[in-house]
């Protein structure tokens, strides 16, 4: 049952930062949502910010390493050339789907597509992350502003989801080794 | 008496809107409409970025930052430090201003739609050379 270094910190990139910046964003929806005067007296909004604050950051800071890893640690091993001549391309994870056009796809469609949209999730969570920061618990005077910030939080995931998504079955593919 | 509310289990009342109305001011909304817009220009950057590489080599080239991560090391990098001047200006030009939301909204909208087309793999190989 052992790693090598390169799954585990394949490991590490989707499931452990992804299992997090889950958790982060289901206790940021909940709180952002939750946040009205209707629903709180002012000793709930201000007991419910720290909560919020904590789940928003946590997202915003998973999701900077997630990508970071990713991209300056994961991916090179992911792209890296094989050297002239070699046969067995188990190690050389893009060239061995470019290899078969019954998987060429899941790279040039879905790698070429994950590695630039989940960059967007960590500047989406970074602006809900500083807007709730800013405002504190004056969101839950503005449904407006409130709805923007969810939107935005919304989208954060929904694009984590997709790179996290193709990451998955592009390693089910072509696991890096 | 919004104490006294939630010691007896009570649902929120009028008093409590109105202590919370009372007690808080929002303020201009000039600093959370800058964050939202800087972040759709973050995407639409990268989206951009990315549609430039594969159409300009020399731009391609150029965004190679780490050998090993190859043009998307560039790509990230200025889009992040083009996301973060463009939060920066806005911010220092927003943060006490009450701006209109919806043409913002409306511009970040189209602006991560824009982005979100550029990053689309059937658009950038479409356009890209050889």
């Amino acid at each position: 049952m052992e790693l090598t270094n390169r799954e585990t910190w394949t490991v590490f990139h989707g499931l452990v930062f992804g299992s997090v910046f889950l958790l982060a964003f289901a206790g940021g929806l909940a709180g952002l949502w939750s946040l009205r005067p209707e629903l709180v007296t002012v000793a709930g909004v201000q007991e419910r910010m720290r909560r919020l604050l904590a789940g928003v950051w946590a997202m915003a800071i998973i999701a900077w390493v997630t990508v970071v890893t990713g991209t300056y640690i994961v991916y090179p091993w992911y792209r890296a050339a094989p050297p002239e001549g070699t046969e067995d391309l188990s190690d050389y994870p893009r060239s061995l789907l470019l290899s078969d056009p019954n998987t060429d796809l899941w790279h040039k469609f879905g790698m070429e597509w994950k590695e630039h949209i989940a960059w967007a999730a960590p500047i989406l969570a970074t602006a809900v992350a500083f807007i709730v920061t800013w405002y504190g618990r004056r969101l839950a005077h503005d449904a407006r502003l409130r709805y923007a910030t969810i939107a935005l939080f919304a989208l954060a995931f929904a694009v984590a989801a997709i790179a996290g998504i193709f990451g998955a079955f592009i390693t089910k593919s072509a696991p890096l080794q | 008496m919004a104490a006294t509310a939630e010691r007896t289990g009570t649902p929120p009342t009028a008093e409590h809107i109105s202590e919370l109305d009372v007690a808080i001011e929002v303020g201009p909304n000039g600093p959370a409409l800058g964050a939202i817009l800087g972040a759709g220009l973050g995407v639409f950057y990268l989206g951009f970025l990315t549609t430039l590489t594969e159409m300009a080599v020399g731009v391609h080239d150029w965004l190679i930052f780490q050998d090993r991560v190859g043009p998307l090391s560039g790509k990230t990098t200025m889009t992040g430090v083009a996301w973060l001047v463009s939060w920066a200006v806005l911010h220092l030009a927003w943060r006490k201003r009450e701006v209109p939301f919806l043409p913002v909204a409306a511009l970040t909208v189209a602006l991560m739609v824009a982005g979100n087309v550029l990053m689309l793999p059937p658009v950038f190989q479409r356009l890209a050379v050889d």
